[in-house]
């Protein structure tokens, strides 16, 4: 199988701002910017439940190598109140070269269109 | 007069203890608020916006971004702590959008979110709603107050300024200081979102956080729970060794793999997304790494009890104790228990029993909300720290609903107490400022048992307890009076087997403690959890003096019943408060009939039969032409105050139809005596208010012929009600009403219900019903106050005076000459008035007159005001002058260089000394006064 190249941290950081803007209801051409530097909770109003949404949309794009479950395990609750886009995109990035680098790449579908399915059935 | 104004905020903190916020308190509230001691804080501007459609709201918008002038004039400045206005405009339009700080960027979000035209439920300070969920009709409003939080960030430490209290302690080391802390946060959001008028349809808490909603809803009392709290040592209350597992999925997920781990259980259902279980560290551990491989975020909890899972049983006995001695209370809000996903049941040990499966059973908290937006809620509001709007949002993703924190952790607690507001505002919650506080009815303490021991006959148990404390008095007072009274009285049409009524003379005593239900019967409202019940003015309701008159005439005829009351005439209010004991004599006038006078409040003359002689069961009346539905909602009639009515006297429950000359409503009577005939009462006071809201407010005078044609309905049964008004005068309403059982079988006919109309403009209406927020005075553009007096007969003005004077200044006023009185009151109210403008305009929140005492100082008119009941006032200098028919005012503050002058003098006459203004105005009879003041120079 072609390996797909790895997106860049710019195509991150897009496929992020769609997976939040589609928990937030928003339209994608919606005059509502998401700074990379923004913070979940404090300024796009995010909660802890709504982290479930944001790993199951980042696991449909990218398949079940980027698990945020598995990195927020090792997050302390006050690292997980000032999460950012950033630092997430930065969480999917690693993961993705992880996987790469052991060939176990389950990159599938391109960042686009998702129904906000949830992480359950 | 106005609403509450904007302006800016120099909001005083209240008694606040001075250990307190710098140094216990660690966490967010320090770190964020390192200002805390006094509040300075700036207000923020909100633009509202309604219309009777997105493109209408676009439209208007568009010129608003376009001309920034314009948009400043339609800002509201709002300083934390003041009770959103009603806009003008309200009604123009279900649609609305509001802005909280509208820079231009996020005038452009609005832009945007308008033109999507979807619900925006207030994302970046940003509302919009094209269709309210709220408002008349509309979804209902439900608090939901959180438990143990992982993630507790409250910022209550401005809001406990402002109202004045301890903020509460933010330590979280021990299980028991966390509950606690959850507990406290819960309460006093709770307290502030009752002093900003935003009242719940019904109640429920998650975990811990349902004893919060069972005070809320009046099951249990704050002191109470606080006893049992403090006798219970909630740290040693834990399961040892076992730990809590958050995860984010389905309940069903999980319980798929907690097959192969038996000893973990379900203990909290969160939401469609989130499910908590409890177990030993180690098979949790399982659970939590084969959930995460599958891409599930787990967290583990960062306490350990065993609450909601039955491992806690065996470590009960601290509870096991506490509970069964707990009161319980009927809930004046419903309660919904998240461990039934239902309404708390109304039988006491029922209620206790739930509280202990509450403890040990899992919290169906998405039941719970699922079962909540069933029953028609679409607002839940958060009243703590919590992240339960996430977890309501998660579990009704999908249908119609709107989420609300009164606490969020990025912003002071003032900040999103006025978001709140302004969210509900924008889903058509219409303006309601604080509802009193009414009394828990008691199941269960001595002084009710009585009450309930005569639930068939509530009044004979009140009468007959002082019967036998004045028995021998009473035997004296019978035996002379049966003497004198000849058995074969000729006109006596009665059945012969019964004996002649004796004369009678009993003593009713009258308190509050005695009947509860007289405290939703308070003719001034008050701040809630104001003390002094004597400033509410409970009163008995005509139709209980009514109750009683016939009990009184039952016990001076044994054997048979009251089937008429006649003649029955109210001459003045019969207060409750301070307690007192009434004289009630009862003298036979025939076989049948007795004369009962309540000392001199009320009198009648009742009919004796041994039942209701069936010639006078009435026909049904024929449908009223041209009847059409009415304006106002049963609901409406008391969440608008149009009634002043709690609970126990809330009895319309649906109207039917208004006509020209009719009105036809259902009634639900409760257990409070005479309930069913002042609903009946209050059904014709809303065709009074529907055809003449201009001049609305009557009360009962006199009612010429009651017939009960049937026992009373019990408590809680459907009764129709028909009313047809015979009569309208300027003083005057006469109406004849029919109730009837839904099946048709008539049970009480009234004829000749005669009201009296309390003359008064559109002000003594509002005043009425929100004293807290209008005067009766005029500012005039010279900045004092005018009032000219609004009662033309001393009935009117005793109906005033009530709201406007605490206890003690009753007293005075009365120990005044009636000369005297008039101009002292009028006195009294401008300045009250005037005083309170002045600080409606800074900032200040609702503010009842009762809140300011008068103290009349030195020469010129001068004034001294205090506030009572630790509401604090600036220093003032107040002026104020009165004659009998003009009382004037003129406040500013102490540091002004003019010191304040005004007086009022009859006829054209020159300036008065010292002043520098002056201008005539005219009395009620057209005489003319001139009222001469001192402007300021500064303003």
């Amino acid at each position: 199988m072609t390996p797909v190249p790895a997106p860049t941290e710019a195509q991150v950081l897009d496929d992020l701002r769609a997976v939040i803007r589609e928990i937030l209801q928003m339209e994608p051409d919606d005059d509502f910017a998401i700074e990379a530097d923004a913070s979940l909770t404090d300024e796009l109003g995010l909660e802890s439940i709504d982290l479930v949404n944001i790993g199951a949309g980042l696991s449909e794009r990218y398949g079940e190598a980027v698990n945020l479950a598995v990195y927020l395990a090792d997050q302390e609750i006050d690292d997980v109140i000032k999460l950012t886009v950033g630092a997430l995109a930065e969480f999917v990035l690693d993961a993705l070269a992880v996987a790469a680098a052991s060939g176990a790449s389950g990159a599938s579908g391109a960042s686009g269109a998702s129904a906000a399915s949830s992480a359950g059935e | 007069m106005t609403d509450v104004p904007s302006g800016a905020a120099t909001i005083e903190p209240g008694q606040a203890e001075t250990e307190q916020a710098e140094s216990d308190q660690a966490g967010s509230d320090q770190a964020a608020t390192a200002a805390a001691p006094t509040l300075e804080p700036e207000p923020e501007a909100v633009l509202r916006l309604a219309a009777a459609s997105p493109a209408g709201i676009a439209e208007h918008l568009a010129r608003l971004m376009a001309d920034p002038d314009l948009l400043a004039e339609h800002l509201d400045r709002l300083a934390f702590g003041a009770v959103l206005p009603p806009k003008a405009d309200d009604r123009e339009g279900p649609c609305r959008l509001a802005v909280v700080d509208p820079t231009p960027k996020r005038l452009a979000t609005a832009r945007g979110v308008v033109k999507r035209g979807a619900r925006w439920p207030g994302r970046g300070d940003v509302w919009f709603s094209p269709a309210p969920l709220l408002g008349p009709g509309g979804g209902t409003v439900c608090f939901l107050f959180p438990g143990l939080e992982a993630d507790f960030r409250p910022r209550v430490a401005d809001v406990a300024a402002w109202l004045g209290v301890r903020p509460p302690s933010a330590d979280i080391d021990t299980l028991g200081r966390r509950a606690r802390a959850a507990l406290d946060v819960g309460r006093v959001l709770a307290q502030a979102v009752s002093r900003l008028g935003v009242v719940p349809d019904m109640v429920a808490g998650h975990s811990v956080g349902e004893w919060n909603a069972m005070i809320a809803g009046g099951v249990i009392a704050q002191d109470d729970l606080d006893a049992m709290l403090h006798a219970t040592d909630l740290d040693r209350l834990q399961v040892p060794g076992v730990d809590y597992a958050v995860f984010g999925c389905p309940a069903e997920r999980v319980r798929a793999l907690m097959r192969e781990h038996p000893d973990v259980v379900l203990s909290h259902e969160n939401a469609t997304h989130q499910t908590v279980v409890c177990g030993p560290p180690e098979p949790v551990g399982q659970l939590m790494t084969a959930l995460r491989q599958a891409g599930v975020i787990c967290r583990r909890l960062p306490f350990r009890s065993g609450f909601h899972t039955p491992m806690l049983e065996p470590f009960l006995a601290p509870f096991a104790s506490g509970v069964p001695a707990l009161p319980v209370h009927a809930a004046r809000v419903p309660v919904w228990s998240a461990t039934t996903g239902r309404p708390f049941p109304e039988d006491s040990d029922a209620v206790r029993a739930l509280c202990i499966r509450h403890l040990l059973e899992p919290v169906r908290f998405r039941d719970l909300v699922l079962a909540l937006h069933d029953a028609g809620v679409r607002a839940f509001i958060q009243v703590g720290a919590g992240q339960l709007t996430g977890l309501v949002d998660d579990t009704l993703a999908g249908r119609d609903h709107m989420t609300l924190a009164a606490n969020a952790a990025n912003r002071t607690g003032l900040a999103q107490l006025l978001r709140l507001q302004v969210g509900l505002w924008a889903e058509g919650r219409t303006e309601a400022p604080p509802l009193e506080p009414t009394r828990p009815k008691a199941l269960g303490t001595t002084v009710e048992q009585l009450a309930d021991l005569g639930r068939s006959d509530p009044l004979a148990a009140e009468l007959s307890l002082l019967m036998t404390e004045v028995a021998g008095a009473v035997v004296a007072v019978v035996t002379a009076a049966t003497a004198a009274n000849t058995p074969d009285d000729p006109s006596s049409a009665g059945s012969p087997a019964y004996p002649h009524p004796e004369s009678l003379d009993t003593v009713l005593p009258i308190s509050t403690a005695a009947m509860p239900y007289l405290l939703d019967h308070c003719l001034a409202a008050q701040r809630p959890g104001w003390p002094d019940e004597d400033d509410r003015c409970p009163v008995v309701p005509a139709t209980t003096m009514l109750a009683h008159m016939a009990a009184a005439a039952e016990l001076a005829g044994p054997g048979r019943r009251a089937v008429e009351l006649a003649d029955v005439r109210f001459h003045r209010w019969l207060a409750a408060s301070p307690s007192l004991a009434v004289d009630v004599a009862v003298r036979p006038l025939d076989g049948d009939r007795v004369h009962v006078a309540l000392g001199d409040y009320a009198e009648g003359v009742v009919r004796l039969a041994s039942e209701s002689p069936a010639s006078d069961m009435p026909e049904p009346w024929p449908a009223e032409p041209m009847e059409h539905r009415p304006a106002l909602l049963a609901h409406q009639l008391y969440e608008q105050r149009w009634m002043f009515h709690g609970p126990a006297f809330q009895v319309v429950t649906r109207t039917l139809g208004v006509s020209a000359r009719g009105i036809r409503a259902v009634l639900r009577p409760t257990s409070a005596p005479g309930s069913l005939l002042d609903g009946a009462g209050q059904v014709l006071g809303q065709w009074v208010i529907e055809h003449h809201p201009a001049s609305w407010i009557a009360f009962p005078a006199s009612i010429g012929r009651v017939a009960f044609h049937a026992p009373q309905p019990a408590a809680g049964t459907d009764v129709e009600c028909a009313v047809r008004v015979t009569g309208v005068t300027t003083d005057a309403i006469t109406a004849d009403m029919r109730l009837a059982g839904l099946d048709g079988v008539a049970l009480i006919t009234v004829t000749g219900w005669h009201d009296r109309r309390f003359a008064g403009g559109p002000q003594t209406g509002a005043v009425h019903r929100f004293a807290g927020l209008n005067t009766l005075a005029e500012q005039q553009s010279g900045g004092w106050h005018l009032l000219v007096e609004p009662w033309p007969d001393i009935a009117s003005r005793e109906f005033h005076l009530r709201k406007y004077l605490s206890g003690p200044e009753r007293a005075a006023y009365r120990r005044l000459t009636p000369t005297a009185q008039r101009s002292w009151l009028l006195r009294r109210v401008v300045v009250k008035d005037a005083v309170r403008v002045w600080l409606w305009d800074h900032g200040h929140g609702p503010l009842f007159p009762a809140e300011i005492e008068v103290l009349d100082d030195g020469p010129d008119g001068r004034c001294q005001v205090r506030g009572r009941n630790g509401l604090r006032l600036p220093a003032l200098d107040v002026a104020a002058d009165a004659n009998r028919e003009i009382g004037v005012a003129l406040v500013q503050a102490s540091d002004c260089d003019r010191t304040a002058r005004i007086r009022v003098e009859e006829g054209r006459c020159p300036i008065a000394a010292g002043c520098s203004d002056a201008c005539p105005v005219t009395g009620p009879g057209g005489r003319v006064h001139t009222v001469s003041w001192n402007a300021r120079r500064r303003p």
